[in-house]
Formats: structure tokens, sequence, C-alpha cells
């Protein structure tokens, strides 16, 4: 049975814990409501430039922008988007599987990794880590990622690589993350859903604009899977502080239950001790 | 005559009200665009955008983008736009220095003076739109 000072001293430090756990929850709330709202912020955008590039898709052919050009896939590359912190419960580890599961083959599956997490457990097992990105910020502002797109952009366009995947992890409520993989490039094109109603005036040409939509648009979708994936890191994060801060309260409890026995048990025994030698004295006194 | 003049960013909706006139800085030079203006796409160069409303004149600084004409209104997709009163004019100059000192000591590195350049051509405009708001007031 450990003293009753130990136990004290015990509680102290767990309730401390406890503060700090409860501090981090909030914060982590608190940016993912941020992170949120980015997201939401970012969304005319990309229905506008999609609108557009839907309008120009059928003025263009496919051969003459190497951003569209489809070829045989021999190497591959995934970005793939874990955070910079832990404590996060089983958030990175969900994404890095992911990844894993899309990568069948070392030698032709290269990777950029976006956050220290996936950095350190790519590099240490020998994975062909071509770029890699920390530190953007939360919420990611957009120009941090024009870096990311260039790379990705003159490795495709290079030909070094032939497809071009994001791994994260696509926040779908505050217990939901699913980790998920899109396909950036080659880029998916898709049929206009509504008929075109003016004939525009491309200046300077169709298809200067359109290698131009597709740098943004690829640019934002980076954007949105890094918004998407702090959201998700922040609502796990939020989770497992929870869990911690209810555990904290709960080991709490049993540390004050066991440091009431022990000190009512040292009452007991003084107790004991006094009337045991009273009752000695005056047994003597006879 | 007035139309709806919308401009968007990957990060936020900046404007979004009904204009006469507005002037856009594109690749094949200042254009000025007015209500009934034909369909018309075009990228936008790194400038100033000029937008008049009623009898005022109001000043923004855009980074590139698309400017798109439709027949009801125009939407400018931007990279990144701020308005006159938005710019941190001190902020703006030490990006310019920093720019500057940067395209100086990577005269030899390719890609990082042209970065330093175009970072360098975005303080200006920031620059020269954010005092024009100091003029007026």
């Amino acid at each position: 049975m450990a003293s009753v000072r130990e136990i004290k001293r015990h509680i102290k430090s767990v309730s401390n814990i406890k503060k700090i756990t409860k501090t981090m929850q909030m914060v982590a709330g608190a940016k993912m409501q941020k992170t949120l709202s980015a997201l939401l912020a970012s969304r005319p955008y990309a229905q506008l430039a999609w609108n557009l590039l839907l309008n120009l898709a059928p003025k263009t052919e496919r051969e003459l922008h190497p951003l569209l050009q489809i070829r045989g896939i021999r190497n591959s590359l995934l970005v793939v988007i874990t955070s910079d912190r832990g404590l996060c419960g089983a958030f990175n580890m969900n994404v890095i599987g992911e990844a894993l599961r899309q990568i069948k083959d070392k030698e032709t599956h290269f990777l950029i990794t976006v956050g220290k997490k996936g950095r350190d457990f790519f590099i240490r097992r020998g994975y062909k880590v071509i770029a890699e990105f920390t530190g953007l910020g939360a919420p990611a502002p957009f120009i941090s990622i024009t870096p990311i797109s260039q790379i990705i952009i003159d490795e495709f366009i290079k030909g070094n690589v032939d497809e071009v995947k994001l791994v994260y992890s696509d926040y779908v409520s505050n217990v939901i993350q699913r980790p998920t993989t899109i396909q950036l490039l080659p880029f998916q094109q898709e049929q206009p859903e509504e008929p075109f109603l003016a004939q525009f005036i491309y200046e300077p040409s169709p298809s200067e604009v359109i290698e131009n939509l597709l740098v943004r648009i690829i640019e934002y979708k980076i954007y949105a899977a890094i918004l998407e994936s702090q959201a998700s890191e922040f609502s796990a994060r939020m989770m497992a502080m929870k869990n911690a801060t209810e555990n904290a309260e709960n080991l709490i409890q049993s540390l004050i239950l066991s440091y009431n026995k022990a000190r009512q048990e040292g009452i007991t025994k003084e107790l004991t001790e006094l009337s045991t030698t009273k009752a000695v004295i005056e047994s003597l006194k006879k | 005559m007035k139309f709806r003049l919308e401009i968007v960013t990957p990060e936020r909706l900046v404007y979004s009200e009904n204009v006469d006139v507005l002037t856009v800085p594109t690749v094949q030079g200042e254009i000025s665009i007015l209500a009934r203006h034909v369909p018309l796409v075009s990228i936008i160069t790194p400038g100033e955008i000029r937008i008049k409303k009623d009898d005022e004149i109001e000043y923004m600084a855009i980074t590139g983008g698309f400017v798109q004409v439709l027949p009801h209104k125009v939407i400018i997709l931007a990279d990144a736009a701020e308005r006159a009163e938005e710019i941190d004019i001190e902020r703006a100059m030490r990006a310019r220095e920093r720019a500057q000192k940067l395209m100086e000591e990577k005269r030899g590195d390719k890609i990082t003076h042209a970065e330093a350049m175009a970072a360098f051509q975005r303080a200006l405009v920031r620059i020269k739109v954010g005092q024009r708001k100091r003029k007026q007031k």
C-alpha cells in the first residue's frame, strides 16, 4: 500500500496531465473549426474553375496537353499527406496504411510526403521519397501549395512518373476520418453536365487558357486534400485528447478513493495504538 | 448599366457586387469591361484591378488568374486578390527587399531567380495598390 503522501503526489501529477489534455482538446477543436471554414470558403473557386474547364474541354485535343496525356504506367508518384505532430490516435497510421496498400513495388513508386510523420516513416524504411514538406501551418495557406504542385507537374511532364495520386485522410465527420486515394494526374476528364450557353472568345487561345487552368485545378486539389487532412487531424486529436482527459478523470477518482482509504487506515491504526496503550497503562495501575 | 462582378480565390470570396466598369491586366494588355461585353475568357497577369461603381473607384492587387465574362456576370478566378485597404504596406515593402536580395544572390540559379522575380513583382503591385488607398485618405 502506497503511503498517503505518495498518493497525494500522484493525484497532483495526474490532474496536471488532465489540464494539459483538456487544453489540447480545446485547441484542436478551435483549429478544426478554422480549417473547416477555410475548406468551405474554397468551394466556390473549385466550382467555378471546374465549370470553366468543362466548357473548355471540347475545344481542345487531349494529345496536345502534357498534363492530359495518358501513358502506359511504369512509374507512379504518391503524395502522402500526414501530420507534423502526434497525439492524434491512429490518424497517421491509417493514412500510411492506405499508402502502403497503394505501393505495389518500392522501385516504381515514388513518394512526396507532406508532414513529419509520413516522412519519418517512409524514409526510415527506404522508400523513394523525392520531396518532403513540413510546417505548412494550419490551415495551410494556398501559397504554400505552389512548390508542391510545381514538383508534381515537373515530374509528370518530364515523364519520370506516369500517374500521380494523392493519399490523405478525408474528413467525413468529427468521429469519422476516412483514408482516401484520389488520382491527380493524368487528369480525369468528365463530360460537361449542362450544355454550353455562350460562345467564348479565348485570349490568347483556348489551349493556353486550359494549360494555366489545369495547373490551378491541380493546385486546388492538393490544397483541398491538405485542408481535409488537417481537419481530420484536428478532430482525431480532439477525440484522442477527450479520451485522455476522461481516463485521467477516472484515474483521479480511483486515486482519491485509495487516498481516503489510506488516510482512514492511518487514523484507525493510531486510534488502536492509543487505546491499546491506554488499556496497558490502566492495567498496570491496578 | 451595371453588371455583377465576383472575385474568388481558393481561400475565399473576395468581392461580389454590381459594378459599372472593370479594368483588368491580361496577358494581351489591360482591358476594360462594361455591361454586355462579349463572352470572353482571358488570363490575368499580376497587377492592379480597378473597379468603378457609381462614382467610386476601388483598387485591388491581383497576382494572376482568369477573367471569365458571362452574359450576365463577370467572374474573376484569382490566385490571390487583396483590396487596397487590406494591404499591409510595411509587409509588402519587406517582401520586396527580401525578393530583391534573393534575386541578386541567386543570379546563377534560374528557378530560384525566377521565383524571386515573381515575388518581387507581386510585392511591387501590392505596394502600388496599397499606396493608392493612402493617397485617397
